[in-house]
């Protein structure tokens, strides 16, 4: 399928990352949300990428004007009509994903292919308030968008070989290196993080080394990881860690239960980097 | 193995654990976990390449230790 036109649904941190990573490719999109301050600040987030890379002489002014040219925007669904694929990045939230794949079943084209980036409700639940299960897929990116290669590509009970060849392919024209998985907790990427960050807090706990010595052991050649894990943990959010670890607890059980250290953390609001205080301490946000 | 190789060795074949398990459900298949673990949380040393770098038989012996030592999270 020759894919004219993408659709983001959801204006939000990663919904700027994509419409930015969508437009250096060349491909027209569409971005929708629910009040234009959504909008506002989805165009500026991708603007900011440009502006990064253009200082950088990454690329020319005019080809970053020529990029943002690509970048429409609309609160209403009226533009949807003409979409190839749709992707959608709304919040988390499972009767919220529900009414937007209905109503972008309604909206869309009969051809449109509409990827999911949720990380953690799962596709075949979320297909199940339409009639097109088949054209409903997992396109799961990673934080920065603007700089990581992978996209899961999440295959649900229903979706069709054709919708998932096409998934890849245009993550493929997206610079990004698609991997294909099942409909599964975690998929394959947060679920082995988990597993090593709750290894690390056992490590912890039993006295091996601290949390600062592990850290700085698992950023060492033989170790082979790009950050300590309860750094890491602090950066993306004991909040976000806790929700995808109950997730994991529940599809998989006793091995991923929430530990002491983390349930603590979390109750006491020490959220990581942008509380000031996580597995570390950052001085006053 | 010192405290550090210890902690070093658990933490990655705690992974190697649940990649299996990952790889026996069906979900991905082995080669494409380590991709996913390369591309998408940067890990220069993914679990089935950790455990071909380890050994398959010292790997396995490795997880029946770990799991009588340290807990079902290496029961596979």
């Amino acid at each position: 399928m020759d894919i004219k036109r993408i659709g983001i649904i959801g204006a939000g941190a990663m919904g700027g990352e994509i419409a930015f990573v969508a437009t250096q490719a060349g491909i027209p999109v569409i971005l929708k949300d629910t009040g234009q301050d959504f909008l506002d600040a989805g165009v500026e987030k991708a603007r900011r990428i440009y502006a990064f890379k253009v200082r950088r002489r990454r690329m020319t002014q005019e080809e970053m004007d020529e990029r943002i040219a690509l970048i429409a925007t609309t609160l209403d669904y009226g533009p949807f009509s003409d979409v190839d694929f749709v992707i959608e990045a709304v919040p988390e939230n499972l009767e919220l994903k529900q009414r937007v794949f209905a109503e972008l079943e309604a909206a869309c084209p009969a051809h449109a292919i509409f990827g999911s980036n949720t990380s953690s409700l799962g596709i075949t639940r979320i297909a199940e308030k339409t009639g097109c299960a088949d054209r409903i897929v997992g396109m799961h990116f990673f934080n920065p968008v603007s700089m990581m290669r992978l996209v899961e590509v999440v295959i649900g009970a229903g979706t069709s070989d054709i919708t998932a060849d096409t998934t890849c392919a245009l993550a493929n024209a997206l610079g990004k290196t698609p991997i294909r998985c099942r409909d599964s907790a975690g998929f394959i990427v947060n679920r082995l993080l988990c597993a090593a960050m709750l290894e690390a807090v056992r490590c912890e706990r039993d006295g091996l080394l601290t949390r600062a010595e592990l850290d700085n052991a698992l950023v060492k050649p033989d170790a082979g990881l790009p950050i300590g894990l309860f750094k890491m943990a602090d950066q993306l959010g004991i909040d976000l860690l806790y929700k995808v670890m109950k997730i994991l607890d529940e599809a998989f059980g006793e091995r991923f239960a929430i530990p002491e250290e983390i349930e603590k953390l979390h109750s006491a609001g020490a959220l990581g980097v942008k509380s000031g205080k996580g597995f570390y301490e950052y001085g006053q946000p | 193995m010192d405290n550090r190789e210890l902690a070093v060795a658990r933490v990655l074949t705690a992974v190697v654990a649940e990649a299996r398990r990952v790889a026996a459900e069906g979900v991905a298949a082995p080669e494409d976990i380590d991709n996913a673990m390369r591309y998408g949380a940067l890990f220069k040393k993914p679990p089935f390449a950790y455990t071909e770098e380890v050994g398959a038989d010292a790997m396995n012996a490795r997880l029946r230790e770990f799991a009588q030592k340290f807990g079902k999270q290496f029961e596979v």
